[in-house]
């Protein structure tokens, strides 16, 4: 037997435990909804409990009439007549749908025993609940029907307790796993049920409380306390060292939580969670590539011309998202205004994410939890390129000619792949498919959650493998975590946490110049459709454009040599440590101590092979440059070991029943070092060899230390008056050794305050509201991300390029290479908020909106200086200045229901605006460059020529561009002449669409209904524009890969276009120019899921607590702006879009298993 | 604080691997390492032609060469330029300023040590050699540009202005003094910048600005010192064994092996083979093969037309079915033959001076260890008889010179020039003899300027084998104001007191 109320109903009886006075007040009004009646019925169970005085079956009278009609209308038309309410199965009370009662009045005792005469069901009250239940005869009937005749019934009894009622719990439902059999505490908390055997197993549930399943085994006395699930205004919020009620913050702080929805998701890097979640919070995974697909995450903006990064806070310790398995998260607060993230100072003007991982409570059921999922990733949108090669062909010919050229493939090439079947000898190949195979992806987490009395745990196992769309790229990740708490004693507590994570990934060698895979992207940004993949024997293909006399028309591009060659195998391995012991002094003063290690080992194994591709004809030929530098094998290392260490004082009293104070002290140390080794060793003797030993000369060697450290104090204080007037400060001073002493101390406060308007006495009378909160606040923040060590250090170089030669021997060398401003010191960002949080129908659904004013100064920039200054790289210094000002806002409807029957809805919105402006910059004398950083633009807005349309004839252009040294023709772009000079000149350049988002969303609906849900995520952006011109979308000799656009081409015939006429390496066409920008606005659907839960009765006949199945699918459909060329739009605003590992769609499916 | 002292103390954290200011210099031995570290600019992209990345690659900017892919130094060669282009542009700009700040610095701390005269006298001359060799190219390439002779304050190079032409070369000249009466006739290593280098590059600043009288008084300096005369393989100058021979008056030094102090000429500018896809970015042009003379002063016969020709042709270019690497050349199907990049149009060409001619020597991408001569003795021989001719001086002791270039050497020689020529038919001999005998070595880019050859010329068209067109350099004429470069648009967007260059 179980309770079934709505949520609601749940937080109408917490509100009103809280708050009795007020909803007494507030239930007269609502007297005719329902929900006010159920507020009303609560004011009276609490009242009631208190003074132990309710109405009894006996003194409440009704008086209804049946006229074959169900059982269901009887208790209908009771519920409106009186306090109670029912609680009861609907599969178990819709059989009786034809009951006669004659009019009469009466107490309800004798209505009910009339009712339920000539059913098979018994009522109880509990408080203000009549709770409807087969009877248990009956079901004793039915259980000697399946078993033997004579059972042996055990009977077993207790108490249930929870941390607001030691003294006992009213109410609670105590079921038989797996039977009807089931009854519920009474009023001191107290149960007593039957149970067949020994392996029966007791399940306690409490609206509001989480469930706890108890074996009955030998026992015959269970006693059991019941948690709280921390949800509505009981809501607690992870904030920087500690937690705070969430109706008691006053900083604007996003929350997410790592539910089973986010659990389902196929999630690699946990920095994928926050995307479309969190207002304030833009993701974008820029990468697919696996094992490196960390997206990036801005919160509230770029803040500043540096790294705008936030700062990750992992169980309290700065860490990263890709030290973490995903599924050790409890939960991830952000913090976005400076107020909030105040307490960590220098390092938090980006924001702050707080991550907390998974643990136990006390006296919970051990709970083994298995999530696995399997999922296939493919390429998703895609470039559209010419893959017929004599159109191909027939583009590059027209494109010579154009400039006076003679074209390059003849006719009779031309009309042979026009005409030819053979796919070896005359290819038309689509390198995306070639290149970009359906690659698996699975996972597999198993949890243990659970306490006793004094001990808590969480341990985990993780296995992550992912196969990468491109061959020969892949990754694999375990992790293991335990996390522990102890009670030692009453004033004592200790917790450990340990993680370990490794992650082995595998691509192909890496080349110095193009780094992790660019080679491989590079050759397909060349890849002409006639490149043969294979050839008819199943060797690497090659150039099939062969003239006449035997000489190939193009070099090598097949990427997939690049892809076959050699392997570069990534080697992590991620040791945390994190221990903290507390004290409590007393019940308002407690003490605590963490001390964390986070060790990195990070080892990189490279090495390449000779791979070859061949002509049908047998021409060998590599790819362009390929292996340079002739064989190698080179280890790279790096040590990392970060230690913490902070201890903290915590105080926290109520004085009075208003005044309440807490506040909180602290000391933080921290250090940094990393280490740095590289090796090599060319010409192996024989290839394949994978270890540096085996090279016989071309010896290099690297090392380095990079240090750092930090020490900080902090401290809180919290003040709240009659629970409505909130106040916050905030103060942290961080030293940091990246400055030189006297610079190197950064005090950094915050203030906030918070109002709870819903509170006051005049908002008794209303109805419409059931939250209203207004927030302000104001910080100052700091940021010394830059990625420099001593910044302020002349450093003379000493290395190989500043060495020289002379008479054949090597003469070692120095120079100053870097301008250094001694004064460097931290860049600050004061913010100020103003947040607005509204409830509507008692909080299912809720507002939340925030208007933001965020100013970076003394920004660390390295400001371009002039080349007479030696060509010095520029110093760095505190310069720049910046704002983002912008709103967020929130907009959640949540109807959920308990009963898995019952149809519920949610709907999430969330959306963010922001303005981003350099407001200070070199004087406004910064260098005109496409991603432009000058004073009163956004920062790195597309700056360029303004294509205006194309020249239909030679004279339109000279007329225009009369005074232009080079001439352009018939065909080609046609630029503004801003200044009317009739040359295009620096001063032609204006700004061409911003690279920052301005609108960020999400929307997330969601609906369950008879176990299904269907979980849908959107994602979008409006108002940012890329710049489009690489090697896909350009025309150059040297990358033969032709976009579709350049069948489009301007032509004297064809003169109604936007394409310029088709030229290689048209320098004019090439300006950086609007034509090479587009808008890119989308909205795409990020993620889908729809799952189903099996029913319990199921469930637990295959001993399992909970198996929920889904399907999932990611990256799956997006609406763009018209034309938008490309990959995903999800990218990196700030590049042409070529070049990288596109982002996935992942297709899979899951199970979800809980023992 | 009451712990400030120790948070200090927790807080000071010093970089172990680096030299910092704090330092150095402590000794002799430092000022060394600061001496090194700016000849080492000298082998950068762009201060001499394309430094590591190949020596001659300017060419590619005149008739003489073809260089693909739409570089700058191509665009400067066929009027494409901008002023936001790197390489000739940007890279010559910042790395001349480069060598400027590196002199700079060493001289200013000079003093910092104890020092032997003999030793401050060495360094003193070379970082005023190097300086002075830096406001030369500055002032060939860009015209009068910004002097500066000590440390300044970025706010100061933010608002800095273009001195004259005049007083660039004045600077130029007046370092190189310093450094000549500073320097020994021997510099202490070989590379190292001795008397006859910096004479050497006076006498180019002199010729650079038509400043023919200083040209032959320079040059008789030259010639007191004795040391130099022509090398007598014209070949041989340009292989291995024979670096630092008496014909090198200033040269880079590269050498092999791991520690990158090699150029990268082989990889990008050679002619590949077998399996390995070596660069050809500059390829020779018919313009310039036909340029060459038969060795009897006869026509060339167009039916063989390789036969019978200047040798010096053989010796700088690599021409259809000659060798190269082991390879012969051009065999268009890789197995076993030297090829041109496929990229490029050009095939039937390739570059062989500066190149390393056999492949059992050829280094890995990065140690190729030829020296790029900066100036040799023919270039003092030819800058005498320019100088003798264009001064109305005995065009007959001009010509006599110009002989010299034509038959002294023991693999050169070819028809003697008659004496008894006209000033006007002297000064084209003379021309052309410096085209042919500095072939692909990056030196006609500023001849054709200081010439004033550009509108004479262009249009130059560059064809194929099969007589295809690939490009037309200048196809509407020679654009006057490519006779120097423009300013770089990053330098003039950070000070607006420098003024662009007219026409860019």
């Amino acid at each position: 037997m179980k309770l079934y109320l709505s949520r609601m109903y749940r937080v109408l009886f917490k509100n009103h435990r809280l708050y009795p006075l007020n909803c007494q007040a507030l239930a007269i009004p609502f007297k005719k909804l329902g929900a006010g009646f159920l507020a009303c019925l609560f004011m009276i169970t609490t009242t009631t409990k208190a003074s132990n005085q309710f109405p009894n079956l006996e003194d409440v009278f009704v008086s209804i009439e049946l006229k074959g009609e169900p059982l269901l209308s009887a208790f209908k038309k009771i519920e409106e007549g009186t306090p109670y309410k029912f609680s009861y199965k609907l599969d178990q009370i819709k059989k009786y749908q034809n009951l006669t009662l004659s009019k009469s009045k009466r107490t309800l005792k004798p209505t009910l025993d009339l009712l339920l005469a000539n059913t098979e069901l018994q009522y109880e009250r509990i408080e203000n609940s009549i709770v409807i239940t087969p009877r248990i005869n009956q079901l004793q009937k039915v259980q000697g029907s399946i078993t033997t005749a004579n059972v042996k019934l055990i009977s077993v009894s207790g108490k249930v307790t929870t941390d607001t009622d030691p003294q006992g719990m009213p109410g609670v439902n105590v079921r038989v796993v797996g039977t009807q059999n089931g009854t519920v505490t009474d009023l001191e908390g107290l149960y007593k049920i039957d149970v067949a055997d020994e392996s029966a197993v007791l399940e306690f549930t409490f609206i509001g409380y989480e469930s706890i399943r108890e074996e009955v085994g030998t026992s015959t006395v269970i006693n059991t306390n019941l948690s709280e699930i921390i949800s509505g205004l009981d809501e607690v919020v992870v904030v920087g060292y500690g937690t705070q009620k969430k109706v008691n913050t006053t900083g604007a702080i996003s929350t997410v939580k790592y539910d089973d929805e986010l659990n389902n998701r196929p999630i690699t890097n946990a920095s994928q969670a926050l995307g479309g979640t969190a207002s304030g919070v833009w993701v974008s995974q820029n990468s697919g590539k696996p094992g490196d697909d960390g997206a990036q995450i801005r919160i509230r903006g770029w803040g500043t011309l540096n790294n705008s990064n936030p700062l990750i806070i992992i169980d309290g310790v700065e860490g990263s998202f890709d030290q973490i398995n995903p599924a050790d998260i409890e939960s991830m607060s952000v913090l976005k205004d400076a107020a909030s993230a105040a307490i960590y100072g220098s390092k938090a003007a980006n924001g702050v994410v707080l991550v907390v991982t998974k643990m136990g409570k006390n006296d919970q059921k051990m709970q083994v939890s298995l999530n696995s999922y399997y999922g296939i990733q493919s390429l998703g949108r895609r470039y559209s390129l010419i893959n017929n090669s004599a159109s191909n062909m027939d583009l590059s010919n027209q494109a010579l000619m154009n400039d006076g050229s003679s074209p390059l493939f003849s006719e009779a090439l031309i009309s042979a792949f026009r005409n030819g079947a053979d796919k070896y000898k005359y290819p038309n190949t689509d390198w995306f498919q070639e290149l970009f195979q359906s690659a698996p992806i699975q996972q597999h987490n198993l949890s243990i959650t659970g306490g006793s009395k004094n001990i808590s745990s969480y341990l985990s196992l993780n296995f992550l493998d992912q196969d990468g769309m491109v061959a020969k790229t892949k990754s694999n990740r375990y992790a293991i975590r335990a996390n522990l708490e102890s009670k030692v004693n009453k004033w004592l507590n200790v917790s450990g946490r340990l993680n370990y994570l490794t992650r082995k990934s595998e691509e192909p060698y890496a080349d110095v110049t193009y780094g992790s895979l660019g080679r491989v992207f590079e050759m397909l940004g060349g890849a002409a459709p006639y490149i043969s993949p294979y050839t008819s024997d199943g060797r690497f293909g090659s150039v099939q454009a062969i003239s006449e006399n035997g000489s190939l028309l193009y070099d090598n591009r097949n990427p997939l040599i690049d892809a076959a060659n050699g392997k570069t195998l990534t080697e992590e391995h991620v040791i945390t440590i994190n221990t903290s012991a507390q004290i409590k002094f007393t019940d308002y003063l407690s003490w605590k101590t963490t001390f964390a290690s986070n060790v990195n080992f990070n080892i990189i194994d490279r090495y390449n092979t000779s791979v070859f591709g061949y002509t049908d004809t047998g021409i060998e030929t590599t790819t362009k440059n390929f292996n340079r530098e002739g064989l190698e094998i080179n280890r790279s290392n790096l040590t990392g070991i970060n230690n913490n260490l902070f201890s903290t004082l915590y105080f926290n009293k109520t004085m009075g029943d208003k005044h309440s104070f807490s506040a909180i002290a602290g000391v933080q140390l921290e250090s940094n070092r990393i280490r740095n080794m590289y090796a090599r060793r060319s010409q192996p003797p024989k290839e394949g060899l994978t270890q540096v030993d085996a090279g016989t000369s071309g010896i290099q060697a690297n090392g380095n230390l990079n240090s750092f450290k930090m020490l900080s104090y902090f401290g809180r204080i919290n003040y709240s008056l009659s629970d409505k007037y909130l106040f916050e400060a905030n103060l942290r001073a961080d030293g940091s050794s990246r400055f030189k002493t006297g610079n190197r101390w950064g005090v950094f406060p915050g203030f906030s305050a918070g109002w709870r308007i819903i509170d006051e006495a005049f908002m008794a009378d209303q109805s419409v509201l059931s939250n209203l909160k207004l927030r302000a606040s104001w910080g100052k923040l700091g940021n010394q991300n830059i990625s420099n060590y001593w910044p302020y250090l002349t450093v003379v170089g000493q290395n190989n390029n500043l060495s020289y030669n002379y008479g054949g021997s090597f003469a070692a060398g120095a120079a100053v290479t870097s301008l250094v401003d001694e004064n460097i010191t931290w860049e600050t960002t004061a913010t100020l908020d103003f947040g607005l949080e509204l409830g509507f129908m008692d909080d299912q659904i809720t507002v939340e909106a925030d208007y933001f004013k965020k100013k970076t100064e003394n920004i660390i920039v390295q400001l371009p200086v002039p080349s007479l200054l030696g060509g010095l790289t520029p110093p760095f210094e505190n310069l720049g200045e910046m704002s983002n000002d912008g709103f967020e806002f929130i907009f959640n409807y949540n109807n959920f229901k308990f009963n898995r029957d019952q149809f519920g809805f949610n709907f999430g919105l969330n959306f963010t605006y922001i303005k981003n402006e350099v407001t200070e910059f070199a004087g406004g004398k910064s260098p005109d460059q496409l991603y432009l950083i000058r004073e009163g633009y956004a920062f790195r807005t597309l700056y360029g020529y303004n294509a205006i349309g194309i020249y239909q004839s030679d004279s339109e252009a000279l007329e225009h561009m009369f005074d232009n040294g080079f001439k352009p023709q018939a065909g080609n772009l046609k630029f503004e002449d801003i200044n009317g000079d009739g040359k295009l000149g620096f001063e032609d350049k204006k700004t061409l669409g911003n690279t920052i988002p301005k609108v960020t969303f999400g929307i997330s609906p969601s609906i369950k209904y008879k176990g299904f849900d269907l979980n849908l995520l959107f994602q979008g952006v409006l108002g940012v524009s890329v710049y489009t011109q690489n090697n896909f979308t350009n025309l150059t000799f040297e990358n033969r890969v032709i976009s579709e656009r350049w069948l489009d081409a301007w032509t004297a015939e064809n003169t109604n276009t936007s394409v310029p006429s088709a030229r290689f390496d048209n320098s004019w066409d090439q300006s950086q120019s609007s034509y090479w920008v587009q808008k890119l606005n989308y909205i795409k659907l990020k993620n889908i899921q729809l799952g189903y839960a099996l029913k319990e009765e199921v469930v637990s006949k295959i001993g399992l607590q909970k198996a929920y199945l889904y399907i999932n699918a990611q990256n799956v459909f997006t609406l763009v702006t018209n034309d938008y060329e490309g990959f995903d739009p999800e990218r990196n605003t700030f590049d042409s879009g070529y070049n990288y590992y596109p982002v996935p769609r992942i297709i899979s499916l899951g199970v979800n298993l809980n023992f | 604080m009451l712990l400030s002292g120790c948070a200090d103390d927790f807080l000071n954290v010093l970089p172990e691997d680096k030299i910092t200011s704090a330092n150095f210099p402590e000794n002799e031995a430092d000022l060394k390492l600061a001496l090194n570290g700016a000849y080492a600019m000298l082998r950068e992209n762009s201060v001499y032609d394309q430094g590591l990345f190949g020596f001659g690659v300017l060419d590619g900017a005149t008739p003489n060469g073809y260089n693909w892919g739409n570089t700058p130094i191509a665009k400067a060669g066929n009027g494409q330029l901008s002023s936001g282009d790197g390489s000739i542009v940007t890279f010559r700009w910042t790395r001349c300023y480069g060598i400027i700040y590196r002199a700079n610095y060493l001289l200013s701390i000079l003093d910092q040590v104890d020092l032997d005269p003999n030793a401050k006298a060495l360094y003193t001359g070379e970082a005023h050699f190097l300086r002075g060799l830096a406001f030369s190219l500055l002032a060939d390439s860009y015209g009068g540009v910004p002097l500066i002779s000590g440390a300044i304050s970025a706010e100061e190079a933010r608002n800095i202005s273009r001195s004259s032409l005049e007083d660039t070369w004045n600077q130029a000249i007046s370092d190189y003094n310093i450094a000549i009466s500073n320097l020994q006739d021997d510099a202490p290593e070989v590379g190292r910048a001795n008397k006859g280098a910096v004479l050497g590059l006076k006498m180019r600043a002199y010729l650079y600005q038509n400043k023919y009288t200083e040209v032959l008084s320079v040059i008789k300096e030259i010639e007191a010192l004795g040391k130099y005369d022509l090398y007598p393989s014209y070949e041989g100058l340009f292989q291995p064994e024979n670096e630092n021979n008496q014909e090198v008056l200033f040269d880079i030094q590269y050498i092999s092996g791991e520690n990158s102090q090699g150029s990268l000429i082989d990889q990008y500018c050679g002619t590949g083979t077998g399996s390995f896809t070596r660069g050809t970015r500059y390829v020779p042009t018919d313009d310039l093969v036909n340029a060459y003379e038969m060795i009897d002063g006869s026509e060339i016969n167009p039916s063989n037309p390789f036969e019978g020709r200047d040798p010096r042709l053989e010796f700088t270019v690599v021409i259809p079915g000659s060798y190269i690497l082991d390879h012969q050349f051009p065999n268009y199907t890789y197995t076993g033959g030297a090829y041109n990049h496929p990229g490029n149009r050009l095939k039937h060409l390739s570059t062989r001076k500066y190149r390393i001619q056999h492949m059992s020597d050829l280094p890995p991408s990065g140690q190729s260890y030829l020296n790029n001569i900066v100036i040799r003795y023919a270039d003092v021989l030819l800058a005498k008889a320019e100088a003798i001719i264009e001064t109305g001086g005995d065009i007959d002791e001009a010509i006599e010179l110009v002989n010299r270039i034509r038959t002294e050497r023991a693999d050169v020689k070819i028809s003697r020039l008659p004496m008894g020529m006209s000033q006007t038919i002297a000064k084209e001999k003379l021309r052309k003899e410096r085209r042919i005998e500095f072939a692909m070595e990056g030196l006609y880019w500023s001849d054709i300027r200081r010439w004033d050859l550009g509108e004479e010329i262009y249009p130059v068209e560059v064809r194929d084998h099969k007589g295809g067109l690939i490009e037309t350099k200048f196809p509407n004429g020679y654009l006057k104001y490519y006779d120097l470069l423009p300013i770089p648009v990053s330098e003039l967007s950070l000070n607006e007191n420098l003024v662009q260059n007219p026409g860019w």
